[in-house]
């Protein structure tokens, strides 16, 4: 089918990357920059940003070193054929495991602040099918819809965060720099998972027009996601202050409590927000599922993924269902970030990255500007 | 045609099967069925000595006469707080007229151990559904202020609560809030609303704590301490009037109307407000116009902390006496009522300093924070035992009031 021949830009894989890195975090990103860093939480964005910037540009450089292919065809090269498909196969996990945060988080926030008596499953049934009707359109289609949604989240939040200008203390951010640099580090590796979704470019990089931009396509668009992250927490600590913070849940919604917009007929723009909100995670939720159902079509070598579109829904809808509370859910989502997150997002590509240049391969001229990547194999 | 019916009759069917199940709001509420509660009011429940006295009665006469007493209310653990609420009736504020057109408002109280078991106690007796996401304020009485227990818990069940902003007024009551809520205003009828209208067009006079519940909440999450506005009941009106100093999570005592503009002061809040001065026995009212306030820490020779706190006020003179031989209009004059509005500035901080000290020994305003932002050296020494600290400091005060105006005469 012509889905999978379809091509996105380097702009579209910019806006991908924006919507599908901002997601369920951004909640609680905050608070847990905070705990760790205390007042200088910025500063962790900051190094947490810096180091996603570098994987996501290894991993592009990565898959220029393999034209044509996706981290399925050569990882099977790099690793050989069994341990190949073992990190697929992970990778295709890992992928599951985070559609099911991203839609069970969705839920719990979703009842707590909108939907009291909608039941979770419901919450999470309509939202896991609305996003596998996005799938099954396919990348280009993301692509575009990527391109016309980002701006929709972007602008309409720093609008909303206009009014809370006046209540932001900026004192509430001193003392600048008073924690240990070790501190800094270790709260760092927690937050660099707020950046995870970047390696979904190890899939998409074949999809583009010109796979050799996917550099300089993650060049923009993790800093863009930096700054993004710097704006919340910066506003969120100064509204809110560090010890409460500390202890909201969600402190970047919970500012949105606070506005008032001055002469305004609903006082209240936390449903603004919260719709926003819905649209950055639906495309989160959309770009993961993705990659889980890419993952296992070009394993599975199908010329059309929409089939295993609707196969995989009950799995995410399975696990997302799993914890019982909402204090599991963080607590598997702490765990998921340090056994998987870590490692698909972080360390495997850059392995893999370090095994191909010590197997010193070099990248085939020419190849990959005219070739329908699903035909590669 | 007849060759796609059973086609069309399957995704006929899907479509109504789609459009029913997919939807995924199954919270709608009508507007004109919910309930829009204004203010709560929460107290403890206490009995007067009368009703303990015929209840303790009843159960004796029942004793006697072989049975097992009930369980009256003031011994069930299930009687810790009285809540009501005030809801508008919204027919009649829309100008449609409600079912009672005569009534503005409905207020309903109940008891029970908690804030949200009373709301449902109140449900069951109410055609609609509560909503809290337009609560304006909350009232709290003394007596529940005082125990420091429910005090706490109270505090935690609006703390969670995600339909309570945190732009809520939040007062403490003299007396018991349940009569301030019930009180029949003559200005302003739904108490809600009049108590929102006070905090918004009369926080320039800074006789009143002008602190939200957000504010009182996180001062209270940092220290167990905080300053919160309280409010006097009057024959047909309520004041907005001084603050209530809590301590460790309880009620510890009041603050008057001028004291609390010197806290205030003390806190950079101050936004106007009039001082009152006698100069040669003539009241000069002066008006403040803008205020701020500086904070110096530095260690005194015995290694002491001393706080040095300049208080700044820029003013006009809105008052004098008819016919006075000596005229505003000479700036030697002006200077001598600087002064001595200086001085009675100073005089009135340092009594509220020494009353916080000495005898609350409450620092209400989070100078310990003050200390981990902008002095974090001192912090670190001092930080842990603040409480014990805190009134060792030795406070220095000192004042630089300018008069600008004198008003349209000489």
């Amino acid at each position: 089918m012509a889905r999978n021949d379809e091509k996105i830009t380097s702009n579209q894989l910019v806006a991908i990357m924006i919507s599908l890195i901002i997601g369920i975090g951004i909640l609680s990103l905050p608070r847990e920059v905070t705990e760790e860093a205390g007042p200088d939480g910025w500063a962790l964005i900051i190094i947490g940003g810096i180091v996603s910037t570098i994987v996501a540009f290894i991993i592009t450089r990565l898959g220029d070193l393999f034209p044509g292919q996706s981290v399925v065809e050569y990882s099977k090269t790099l690793l050989t054929t069994p341990l190949g498909i073992l990190y697929s196969l992970g990778f295709i996990l890992y992928f599951l495991f985070f559609c099911a945060f991203e839609v069970r988080v969705f839920a719990e926030v979703l009842k707590q602040f909108l939907l009291d008596r909608t039941p979770t499953e419901v919450i999470a049934a309509t939202f896991l099918l609305t996003s596998a009707y996005m799938v099954r359109q396919g990348v280009a289609s993301m692509g575009r819809m990527a391109e016309l949604l980002v701006p929709a989240i972007i602008i309409p939040y720093f609008l909303f965060l206009l009014p809370a200008v006046g209540q932001m203390k900026y004192d509430n951010l001193l003392p600048v720099l008073r924690t240990s640099p070790l501190k800094l580090l270790s709260g760092a590796a927690v937050v660099t998972t707020s950046y995870l979704g970047f390696e979904l470019a190890l899939l998409l990089q074949v999809y583009m027009k010109r796979p050799k931009d996917a550099g300089k396509a993650m060049l923009i668009a993790m800093p863009l996601i930096m700054v993004f992250y710097l704006a919340v927490v910066i506003s969120t600590v100064s509204v809110l202050g560090i010890h409460e913070v500390k202890k909201i849940i969600w402190p970047s919604l919970a500012i949105f409590r606070l506005i008032k917009v001055p002469g305004a007929f609903l006082e209240n723009i936390h449903g603004f927000i919260m719709s926003i909100w819905v649209v950055s995670i639906f495309m989160t939720l959309s770009g993961f599922y993705y990659g889980a159902v890419l993952t296992l079509s070009r394993m599975l070598k199908l010329k059309d993924h929409s089939l295993l579109v609707l196969p995989l829904a009950p799995v995410i809808y399975f696990f997302s269902l799993v914890p019982d509370n909402v204090a599991k859910v963080y607590d598997f989502l702490d765990m998921f970030s340090m056994y998987l997150g870590i490692p698909f997002g972080f360390i495997f590509p850059v392995g893999l990255y370090v095994l191909a240049k010590l197997r010193g391969i070099k990248p085939k001229e020419g190849k990959d500007v005219e070739k329908p990547a699903a035909k590669n194999d | 045609m007849l060759k796609n019916l059973p086609r069309r009759m399957t995704s006929l069917v899907l479509v109504i099967a789609l459009a029913a199940g997919i939807s995924g709001c199954w919270d709608k509420v009508e507007i004109d069925d919910r309930a829009f509660v204004l203010a709560l009011a929460i107290d403890k429940f206490e009995y007067s000595e009368e009703e303990k006295a015929r209840v303790e009665e009843q159960g004796a006469e029942e004793e006697q006469q072989g049975m097992t007493p009930k369980e009256y209310p003031a011994d069930s653990r299930r009687n810790r707080i009285v809540v009501s609420i005030v809801y508008p009736n919204v027919g009649l504020l829309g100008g449609k007229g409600g079912l009672i057109p005569e009534d503005m408002k409905f207020p309903m109280s109940t008891v029970g151990p908690d804030i949200y078991e009373c709301l449902s106690q109140l449900a069951i007796s109410m055609s609609k559904d509560i909503f809290l996401g337009h609560l304006k304020a909350v009232l709290v009485g003394e007596g529940l202020a005082a125990d420091r227990q429910l005090f706490m818990e109270v505090l935690d069940d609006m703390d969670r609560n995600s339909e309570i902003s945190r732009n809520v007024y939040f007062i403490v009551v003299e007396g018991k809030a349940q009569q301030a809520l019930f009180i029949e205003p003559l200005v302003e009828p739904i108490i809600g609303t009049y108590i929102e209208k006070i905090f918004e067009t009369s926080a320039r006079s800074s006789r009143f704590h002008q602190k939200k519940l957000g504010d009182v909440l996180r001062s209270l999450d940092i220290h167990g301490d905080a300053l919160a506005p309280r409010l006097v009941m009057r024959e047909r009106e309520l004041a907005v009037a001084g603050s209530c100093v809590i301590k460790d999570y309880r009620h510890a005592g009041w603050l008057g109307e001028i004291e609390t503009r010197a806290v205030q002061w003390i806190d950079n809040m101050v936004r106007g407000g009039i001082i009152t001065v006698y100069v040669d026995d003539i009241p000069v009212p002066y008006e403040i116009t803008e205020a701020g306030r500086e904070i110096k820490i530095q260690h005194d020779a015995g290694g002491n902390l001393r706080m040095h706190i300049l208080l700044k006020g820029e003013g006009n003179i809105v008052g004098y006496k008819f016919a006075e031989k000596q005229e505003l209009m000479d700036d030697k004059f002006i200077k001598s009522i600087e002064k001595a509005i200086e001085e009675e500035v100073v005089a009135e901080c340092t009594g509220v300093m020494d009353k916080l000290q000495h005898q609350f020994g409450v620092d209400i305003w989070g100078f310990s924070e003050y200390l981990r932002k902008y002095h974090p050296e001192i912090y670190d020494e001092v930080g842990k035992d603040w409480e014990e600290i805190f009134p060792e400091v030795k406070m220095l005060f000192s004042s630089d009031i300018k008069i600008r105006r004198i008003g349209i005469t000489k």
